[in-house]
C-alpha cells in the first residue's frame, strides 16, 4: 500500500509541474477530476441488508471503494482500487465490524502504444465472463453474485495482461491474455487462490450492444496445490428496454471431479428508473446440485444510484447465506 | 466546406479541428470514438471527443443515431467504463461551447447543427452504413 501511494506520487509530480490546469471539478458518478482530467478520484458504496435462513439477518456497509487514475500522457496510466470491506454491520449482536477491512482490489499501470493494443502490469480483474470485471454494487443488477461468476476461478489476478481490439466491419474482436507467474500483491480472499497461471478470453460482438466471448485458465491452487482449469463463456445483450445476459464456467482440476455452473439473467427497463429483473442459475458443486432463482426489482432514482430488491430461493446448503431476501443501496461517485 | 447533405433526416454535423485530415467518417468509427473504444488518430494525435448536455436534443439524437443507444443504456455503458478507470467524452455547455472548443483543441471531435459552422472548424461527411 506504502509503495503504492509513493508510485502515486511519483506520477502526480510531473502532472503539478506541468503547470496544467489544476481546475477541480466533480461529475456525480464520474468522480473528482483534477489536472485537466488527468487525474480522476472516484469510488463507490453499498449499503446491504439481508435475511437469509442460513445466516444471520444483518445491515452493512459492505463496501467502499475508491479509485484513482492518473494519466500524465496520452498512452500511459495509472489505476489503483482501495476497498473498505464490512465496515460495520448490525445483525443480532448488536454493533461489529471487520477489524482490518482495507483491502487493494487492483493496481496496475497500462500502456496503450496503439489503438488496438494495451498492456497491462499489476494486479487487476481477472477477465473471465462480464460479471467479475463488472462487479462493483451500482453496475451489476442484483445483490448476489452468480455462482459462475467466482466459484471457479481467482477474481483477481498479479501478472501482466496484454488486450488487443480489432474491428471486423460492424463487429469487433477482443482478446484478452494474461499471466501470473509470482504470488500475489495482496491476497485476494476469492474462493479461489491462483498463486500461478495463464488464460486468455477472446470476445466478439457490437461493442456496447451484443457480445459472445470464451475464456480458458489454467492456474495452481494456493491453497489445494493442484492444478485447475477453467473454461467459460459468456453473452450479453443489450438494448432499450432489455439487458440479457449469461455466463457458464466449469471448473476440471487435474485428479477430481468436474463442476460448473451457469446462469441466465434478463432486466427489463420498465421505465420512470424501475428495473425489474429475474436470473436463473444452476450449479454443480462439491457433490451439490442446486437451480437457484433470484429476482426483484431495481429502482434507479438517478444514473448512478441504484437501489435493489430482491428475493432468492434454490440456494439450500450452497454456503451463501441460503434463502430469503435482500435489499441494497449502492452509489458511485 | 463540406456539407452532410446525403443524411437530410440529421439535425447535426460532425466538425473537427482544422488541423484534422480527415474527409469523412463513418458511423462506426465515430461510435467506437464516443464509447472510448478509439483513441488515436491516424497521425498518432489523441481523440478528444465532446458532448452535450444530457437533455440537450441534439445530443438525443446524436445518442440515438450514432451510438444506437438511450440515455438509460448509455448511463449503464458508461458507469461500468468508469469502474474500469476509462472516462466519458466530456461535456461542454452548449454547442457553441462545442464549436469553440473544437475551433481551438488539435485532435477534438464533436457534433452542432450545421448553422453554426463557419470556416473556423471543419465539417467532416459522416457515411451512413
Amino acid at each position: 500500500m506504502r509503495n503504492a501511494l509513493l508510485l502515486a506520487l511519483v506520477l502526480l509530480a510531473p502532472i503539478a509541474a506541468s503547470g496544467a490546469d489544476m481546475d477541480i471539478h466533480y461529475v456525480p458518478g464520474r468522480g473528482l477530476h483534477l489536472a485537466d482530467d488527468k487525474v480522476v478520484l472516484g469510488g463507490y458504496l453499498a449499503l446491504n441488508f439481508k435475511t437469509l435462513d442460513e445466516s444471520r439477518t444483518e445491515l452493512a456497509l459492505d463496501d467502499l471503494s475508491a479509485f484513482l487514475t492518473i494519466a500524465p500522457t496520452d498512452r500511459f496510466r495509472l489505476f489503483t482500487e482501495v476497498e473498505l470491506e464490512d465496515v460495520v454491520h448490525i445483525d443480532g449482536d448488536g454493533i461489529g465490524g471487520n477489524g482490518d477491512p482495507v483491502v487493494l482490489e487492483r493496481l496496475f499501470a497500462e500502456y496503450t502504444p496503439f489503438d488496438s493494443v494495451a498492456l497491462r502490469i499489476g494486479k487487476m480483474l481477472t477477465p473471465i465472463g462480464i460479471w467479475n470485471q463488472i462487479h462493483a454494487a451500482p453496475l451489476v443488477w442484483s445483490v448476489s453474485r452468480p455462482f459462475a461468476t467466482e466459484l471457479f476461478f481467482d477474481t483477481q489476478f498479479t501478472g501482466l495482461e496484454i488486450e488487443t481490439r480489432h474491428n471486423l466491419g460492424a463487429y469487433a474482436l477482443r482478446i484478452n491474455a494474461f499471466g501470473q507467474a509470482t504470488d500475489p500483491i495482496t491476497a485476494t480472499g476469492a474462493v479461489q487462490q491462483m498463486s500461478r497461471g495463464g488464460g486468455a478470453r477472446i470476445q466478439i460482438g457490437d461493442l456496447g450492444h451484443w457480445h459472445v466471448a470464451a475464456s480458458y485458465l489454467r492456474f495452481l491452487d494456493d491453497r489445494d496445490r493442484i492444478w485447475k482449469n477453467t473454461f467459460g463463456t459468456d453473452f450479453q445483450f443489450v438494448n432499450d428496454r432489455w439487458e440479457l445476459m449469461s455466463e457458464f464456467s466449469l471448473s476440471d482440476p487435474d485428479g477430481r471431479e468436474t463442476e460448473w455452473a451457469v446462469y441466465l439473467q434478463a432486466v427489463y427497463n420498465l421505465g420512470a428508473g424501475f428495473h425489474p429483473f429475474a436470473r436463473y442459475e444452476h450449479v454443480e458443486t462439491m457433490g451439490i446440485v442446486r437451480d437457484p432463482v433470484s429476482f426483484g426489482v431495481d429502482y434507479k432514482p438517478r444514473p448512478n444510484m441504484i437501489i435493489k430488491l430482491e428475493g432468492v430461493v434454490g440456494k439450500a446448503g450452497l454456503e451463501d447465506g441460503g434463502n430469503g431476501f435482500l435489499a441494497s443501496y449502492s452509489v458511485l461517485f | 466546406m463540406l456539407l452532410v447533405g446525403a443524411a437530410p433526416q440529421r439535425s447535426f454535423v460532425v466538425i473537427v479541428n482544422p488541423s484534422n485530415p480527415i474527409e469523412s467518417i463513418s458511423r462506426e468509427e465515430l461510435e467506437l470514438i464516443y464509447r472510448r473504444y478509439r483513441y488515436f488518430w491516424d497521425d498518432g494525435r489523441r481523440m478528444i471527443p465532446v458532448n452535450l448536455q444530457p437533455g440537450d436534443a441534439l445530443r438525443q439524437e446524436f445518442s440515438r443515431m450514432v451510438l444506437r443507444s438511450s440515455a438509460s443504456a448509455l448511463s449503464t455503458f458508461w458507469n461500468r467504463r468508469y469502474f474500469a478507470g476509462v472516462m466519458p467524452p466530456a461535456v461542454l455547455a452548449s454547442p457553441d461551447a462545442v464549436h469553440d472548443y473544437v475551433k481551438r483543441i488539435p485532435g477534438s471531435i464533436g457534433y452542432v447543427m450545421e448553422s453554426l459552422v463557419d470556416d473556423s472548424v471543419k465539417v467532416v461527411e459522416l457515411l451512413d452504413e
